[in-house]
Order: structure tokens, then sequence, then C-alpha cells
């Protein structure tokens, strides 16, 4: 008896901790056919904001750009250059380029595949004293010959997590949290 | 009785060495500059947002150049010719501004800086940042910022704590002066790598977040033995193209400043959170920073990080910062120390 109280009380707990902890999985598209190591150039194309943070995409793009430079998977055009190069196609939304436009930049840029993305959602809900971060990212990565799509993610990272919830360990900020989304999102792609 | 005794002295070495640390030491003497005008002290520039920062603080400095037995062209004579050639702001200055002046004063050195905070509060504040450059070549011989709040000097049982502003700029001021000096000194014979900083980009609601954190990062890679361009140079070429450099730095802009000037690395980032400290608040700051081999535009370092001035805290609150220039500085020397590691592998991998 005493055996099944305690294995349903793990049971309880375990789901507890599965259950809070992590939200959605990542979504994830990776390209069956592609030979990714064929990739050793990129540049960052910076991300569309579609939140209501303002700054929020300059952050994401950012931090994108570390983690990836930290990955030392590729090596990543200076992000400069790819905006000096982006503005001269004259594009407003960068997260929706053209064939012929992702062509044109790759080329310029002597590049093998651009990320592209946005920031869908960036916001702090505050409930009383605490406060909860929210990140929704959409990164793709589109190879530079044909312009097709050869990665791409979703992903949704919060600041609360069950152990934060119920011991009332402090909130996990803003930059806390789309850095978590960056990595985890990236590492979808880079193992 | 012997036992009391013991206790007492001990306890008054204790305290006398606890206020000892935030009394003045004896000025230097700058041979170099004793005998010849050869310096022209700009006029400060001010980002603090206080109206009386740059009088009082500059009166401050005259008064120290003074005891150190410099001779230098005040900031009164200078005025005249930065109005005759329009030059309107001494924060950073063109290369045809330095010719200028340069021929006007006939000087060798240029020393410029800026007011960062001023804050005339329960616990006061200041952050300056002062450069001397070398108006033939360009580039800051000698530079250091300094940045501290009067409770950063906080010790055992609250002793030490600076709640005059006049007398932590007078401290201040003093330090940051003797180490410029010091320094422009020590550096004539040494031989690191030569950089270029690009205006920060500032995505905080604060207005000079950027500009502060620009100058607190040359003049920290300058004080590091580090030839650094003066950035008026770069503004300079960003006016002239109409361009802004924001989000980083592109290919033309780099072979431009490759052309004119022989640069090995290029140093870039933002800033994208900052909080000064409120009441019992910590002072926050987020930043982002890369860095380029100028020769190949490849990017061969980045840190990012967020800074807290609770996190340097020892014990019973002993070691928290109440600065955000402070904290700044200890994310720069932070910067330093790692890219340094990284630095020697890549130069030497390049060789």
């Amino acid at each position: 008896m005493k055996i099944i109280l305690k294995t349903l009380l793990l049971v309880v707990v375990l789901s507890m901790l599965l259950g809070c902890g992590g939200g959605v999985k990542p979504t994830i598209f990776l390209h069956p056919d592609f030979n990714f190591s064929f990739i050793e150039r990129v540049a960052v194309v910076p991300f569309e904001n579609l939140s209501n943070e303002q700054g929020a995409a300059y952050r994401t793009t950012r931090l994108f750009i570390s983690e990836l430079f930290a990955a030392e998977a590729f090596e990543v055009v200076e992000p400069g250059e790819t905006k000096r190069v982006i503005e001269k196609t004259g594009t407003v939304r960068t997260a929706e380029l053209t064939k012929e436009q992702i062509i044109s930049v790759g080329k310029e840029l002597g590049v093998q595949a651009l990320f592209m993305g946005s920031v869908n959602e960036s916001t702090i809900q505050r409930s009383g004293t605490s406060s909860n971060a929210i990140v929704t990212l959409v990164v793709r990565m589109v190879e530079t010959e044909t312009g097709a799509t050869i990665w791409s993610a979703t992903n949704t990272e919060t600041g609360k997590g069950f152990i934060r919830s119920v011991f009332g360990a402090s909130d996990k900020s803003m930059s806390e949290v789309t850095r978590n989304c960056v990595k985890n999102t990236l590492r979808t792609l880079i193992k | 009785m012997k036992k009391l005794l013991h206790t007492f002295l001990f306890l008054f070495l204790l305290i006398h060495f606890l206020m000892d640390n935030t009394s003045a030491s004896e000025p230097n003497l700058f041979s170099d500059f004793s005998q010849s005008e050869e310096l022209a002290l700009m006029p400060l520039y001010n980002l603090s947002g206080r109206s009386n920062a740059i009088r009082e603080t500059s009166e401050k400095i005259g008064t120290i150049l003074d005891s150190f037995g410099i001779q230098y062209k005040r900031s009164s004579d200078i005025r005249p010719i930065l109005r005759k050639y329009r030059i309107r702001s001494s924060g950073s200055l063109k290369a045809e501004d330095i010719d200028q002046l340069r021929t006007e004063l006939n000087v060798k050195y240029l020393m410029l800086g800026s007011v960062n905070i001023y804050e005339d509060r329960a616990n006061p504040e200041l952050s300056v940042s002062l450069r001397i450059i070398n108006t033939e070549t360009y580039m800051i011989e000698s530079a250091v910022s300094k940045s501290a709040s009067g409770r950063d000097f906080e010790g055992l049982f609250g002793l030490g704590v600076i709640s005059v502003l006049d007398e932590l700029s007078d401290k201040l001021l003093f330090e940051s002066l003797n180490e410029l000096f010091s320094d422009l000194e020590a550096h004539e014979s040494e031989q690191k790598p030569s950089a270029v900083i690009i205006p920060f980009d500032n995505t905080t609601d604060f207005r000079n977040a950027g500009f502060i954190l620009t100058n607190i990062f040359l003049t920290s890679l300058a004080n590091d033995g580090y030839k650094v361009l003066e950035p008026g140079i770069v503004t300079e070429y960003m006016l002239r193209n109409r361009k802004i450099l924001y989000g980083g730095i592109d290919y033309p802009t780099l072979d431009m400043l490759n052309a004119k000037h022989d640069i090995d690395l290029i140093v870039t980032g933002s800033i994208e959170f900052y909080q000064p400290s409120r009441g019992n608040n910590f002072p926050k700051a987020e930043i982002g920073t890369r860095v380029l081999d100028a020769k190949n535009a490849k990017i061969i370092f980045m840190y990012n990080n967020s800074v807290n001035g609770a996190d340097s805290e020892a014990l019973f609150g002993v070691g928290k910062k109440y600065s955000v220039g402070t904290i700044m500085k200890e994310y720069i020397d932070d910067f330093e120390s790692k890219f340094k590691k990284k630095s020697e592998k890549y130069f030497a991998q390049k060789k």
C-alpha cells in the first residue's frame, strides 16, 4: 500500500514539474536533403518586430548573432554591413525578402545562407507583485542560391517555471528570457 | 585590562585604516608639462543634464592641474578660437578641427573630456571621462574614466561614506588627473594594437547612455595601452557621407578607416538597459560589445552581459556599487580580460 502511495506521489510531483515548467516545445522544420556542411558564412537580417515592445527586434537580433557566434558553427557577417546591403534592396519588411532579393543579398555579402525572422511577442505580464516575461521568436534559414528555406523554428519562452511559481524565486528579466529563447531556438539547428 | 587595551588599539587602527581610504594622496609633479604650454584644456562636454556640472568640474580641474605644476592653455583662451572656426562640439573633434587648434594654439596635446553623471543628492554621484589626444597623430595618448557614488566608499559599520558632492568630486578628479598624466608618461614606449570605437547604439530610454558608455570604453582601452583613434574622426566621416552607423559598421566605412589610418581593431556594440541607482535600488546595465579585425572585417569577439550594483557585494553589504558608471566600468574590465586571452590566440594564429 505504502509503495503505491509513494509511486502516486512521485507521479503527481513529476507531472507538476513537467506540466508547469516547460511550456510549448519549439516547432521545427529541417530540410531533409540539404547538406548543412556546405554553409560556412552566414548573415543575420535584422529581425522584424511584431511585438508592442520597442527595441525587441534589435535586442533579439543582437543576442541571436552573439549565440550564433558563440556556437562557432558559421562565420557571421558584421551586422552593419548586412544592414547596408539590406537597405539597398529598399525593403521594409525584412522577414519577407523575395527570392531575387535573397539571391542578390547573398551574392553581395558572400554568404551561403541568411537568417531571417520576427519577434512575434515580447511582453511582460504582471500579476500582483510578480511579473512574467514572454518571448516568441520565429526564425528561418534560407540558402542564397535558390532562396529555399532549409531550417525554420518557432519558439516561445516564459520567465515563470514551476519552481519559480511555487517557491517564489526572483522573476527572470526580459533579457534572460530572450536569451533562453534564442539559445533554445538555435539548439534545434546547432547541437 | 591588557586584552581590553589591545582590542581598543586594534579597533582604532581598523577605523583609521577605513577612514584613510578616502583621503587624497600627495600630488605628483609632471615635468613634461611644467616648462611650456604644450597642452590645451578644451571645454568639457556635458552628458549629465545638469547645468552647473561643467563650470564646477572645470574649475576644480584647473586647480588640480595648477597644483601638479602643469602649464596649459585654459578653456577661456580657447573659446574664441572655437567660435572663430565654428567648432561646436568639444566632446569629440574632427581631424580638421584638431589641425586648426594645433596651428592656432601651437600645442602638441589636447585634453578633452565629458562629465557623464553629476548628481547632487543624499548619495552624490559623479562620473567623468578625460583623455589627452596627440594633435599630430589624432590618437588618444592617455585616458581615464572614473565613476563613483558616495556610498561606494562605504566600509564596515557604514564608515567612509561621502555625502557631499564637492568632496566626492575633489577625490575623483584628483585621482583621474593623477592617473591621466602618469599613464601619459608610462605609455609612451608601449606598442599595442590600434583601435577605433564606433559609437555604441543606444536602445535605452536614457538619452546619453550610448555616449557615456562609448566614452568610458575608449578611455578604458586607451588606458590599457591600445592606440585609440579620436572618435570625432569617425563622426566626421559619418556626417560628410550622411551616414548613420546604427547597428554596426559597414564595409565602405571600414575601407575608409583602413585607407586613412592604420587600424587593427574595430570595437562597437550597444547598450540595451541603463538604470541609475535610485533610493535603495541598485544600478543596472546591459551591454553587448563586439570586436572586428579591421583588416578582414571578421568578428573576432563578442561579449554580452548584464551588470548589477548588488553583484559585487562581499559580506554584510560591503562591496555593493551604487554608481552606474562604476558597474559599466566593471563590465568593460571584464570584457578586456576576456578579450585579452582571445585576441592573443587570434593574432598568434593569424601570424
